[in-house]
């Protein structure tokens, strides 16, 4: 399980949600970079959904919905799958499909 | 140094929680150019600029609701920047009387915002909104502002008493306020006892959407002349200061700060009377302290003695938080409440004021927002 994000080839830098050009650099080589898991820096809830801040080692600051016991400070795994097998892990939603799979 | 350019005239559309089923938005967004401009006491011939925010005004343009105004322009702008419009508009605004392009300008910010709407609004905010944080079954950016508030709580030492007093004053500010629409007297302990929305966020840290809409109008102070007018000392603009790699708790203000206050000749302790954008009290109190009007580690203090107390007038309206929010106008109606001010029009609510400051934020990009817009004006005759 992991989430998709990107890293600059150039300066090294993480992003997400994906950028057009390196922020940090101005770089253009981003290329996807699996990450597996992050450290919960706050959490809150929506009703029953529980929204956290989660932070990458060393970027980037990733906004997940909370499955399982997790709290704050926990070092939770990360998921692009809204299913989950009911252990704990953090849902990152992946970007859209590109605009030649919409039917 | 003063730019020459004043706000002569302001007006808001009535705000609203239950629209009429025949409101549109350009009704709106008219009836409040109306008003603005019989403020001034100008005519619609008069006008030859006009620039205008609205995220509902889709599928027309700035220059459909133009047309439909009868206005014929030499200047025309739309404007995308909701919370941070009012300085976005009045910075170029400023520029384009200064430079001959216009010489009365309108601006006008406004949504019709039913349910429906805003729910329709905050589904497809963005694109990041629609891929990263819809389907997380987050709607609306209150759980957003709620991780912010906590990070907030933990940096300055806040507790949800601290965020109370301040909606408790604005509420205060708002009986004074005919226009606002929540105006009966609120207690700290109904603050604290509201319904949870996202911890630590309660009924009254959320905005109450509103249909409304706010315009002021921009003139060279030779056409103001021997009128009560609140002269533009100032406005800046920050975009994206951080690429939302931060905490969230400063603003592009806090890069406005030195040159709002050098160009303008005056420092935050001048200031009369303050408009900050305040979606959710925290963001108030980040603007404050980016603009310098309080210190980091002195918030607590500064809530119970000078906003508690209302010493220090901010948000006399009532903010959003009591008036409501309208949409992309929720910024515009932070300079309209400056404006009416100086120009001694605030009615029951009037402070003595000569030196206004306002500001605007807005447009969350992913995990807060990423436009912030500040400006001073004095009163002037």
């Amino acid at each position: 399980m992991s989430v998709i994000v990107q890293n600059c080839r150039t300066c090294g830098g993480q992003w997400f949600p994906a950028r057009l050009l390196c922020p940090r650099c101005g770089g253009a080589d981003l290329a996807p970079r699996s990450i597996e898991r992050g450290v919960v820096e706050q959490l809150t809830h929506l009703g029953d959904v529980v929204i956290a801040s989660v932070a990458c080692d060393p970027e980037p600051l990733l906004v997940a919905r909370l499955h399982g016991t997790v709290e704050a400070g926990d070092v939770v795994e990360l998921t692009d799958r809204p299913d989950t097998s009911g252990r704990p892990v953090a849902f990152v939603p992946p970007s859209g499909r590109p605009r030649e799979e919409l039917s | 140094m003063t730019s020459g350019v004043s706000v002569i005239g302001a007006g808001e559309s009535p705000y609203t929680r239950h629209p009429a089923s025949d409101t549109t938005t350009e009704r709106v967004l008219a009836d409040a150019v109306r008003r603005a401009l019989a403020d001034a006491n100008l005519q619609t011939s008069e006008v030859d600029g006009f620039g205008v925010c609205s995220f509902t005004l889709g599928p027309d343009h700035a220059i459909d609701l133009a047309w439909r105004l009868g206005l014929r322009l030499r200047w025309l702008m739309q404007d995308t920047n909701g919370g941070a419009s009012a300085g976005t508009m009045l910075q170029h605004a400023v520029r384009a009387v200064e430079s001959g392009d216009a010489s009365v300008v309108v601006l006008v910010a406004g949504d019709l915002m039913d349910q429906q709407v805003h729910l329709k609004m905050v589904a497809e905010y963005n694109r990041a909104t629609a891929d990263h944080l819809v389907p997380l079954d987050m709607l609306g950016p209150n759980a957003l502002f709620a991780l912010l508030t906590q990070r907030q709580m933990a940096a300055e030492g806040l507790t949800r008493t601290d965020y109370g007093r301040l909606a408790v004053a604005q509420r205060a500010w708002a009986a004074l306020n005919p226009g606002a629409v929540y105006r009966k007297p609120m207690t700290l302990d109904d603050y604290l006892n509201a319904p949870m929305v996202a911890e630590p966020l309660g009924r009254y840290d959320c905005v109450p959407p509103v249909t409304g809409a706010d315009a002021v109008v921009v003139a060279a102070d030779e056409r103001a002349a021997g009128t009560r007018r609140a002269r533009v000392l100032t406005v800046s603009a920050r975009y994206n200061s951080d690429d939302q790699t931060g905490d969230g708790l400063v603003t592009g203000l806090a890069d406005c700060a030195s040159e709002l206050w050098d160009t303008a000749g005056h420092g935050p302790a001048d200031v009369d009377v303050v408009s900050v954008y305040d979606d959710y009290p925290a963001m108030a109190l980040a603007q404050l302290k980016d603009l310098g009007l309080v210190a980091g580690g002195e918030m607590p203090a500064f809530i119970a003695e000078r906003l508690a107390t209302r010493k220090l007038a901010v948000n006399t309206s009532g903010g959003q938080l009591s008036a409501g929010q309208p949409g992309s106008a929720g910024g515009m109606h932070g300079l309209v409440e400056i404006v009416r001010q100086l120009r001694g029009q605030a009615g029951q609510r009037q402070v003595d004021a000569r030196l206004g400051l306002f500001s605007g934020y807005g447009m969350v990009l992913y995990r807060y927002g990423a436009c912030a817009t500040a400006g001073l004006l004095e009163a002037a005759e």
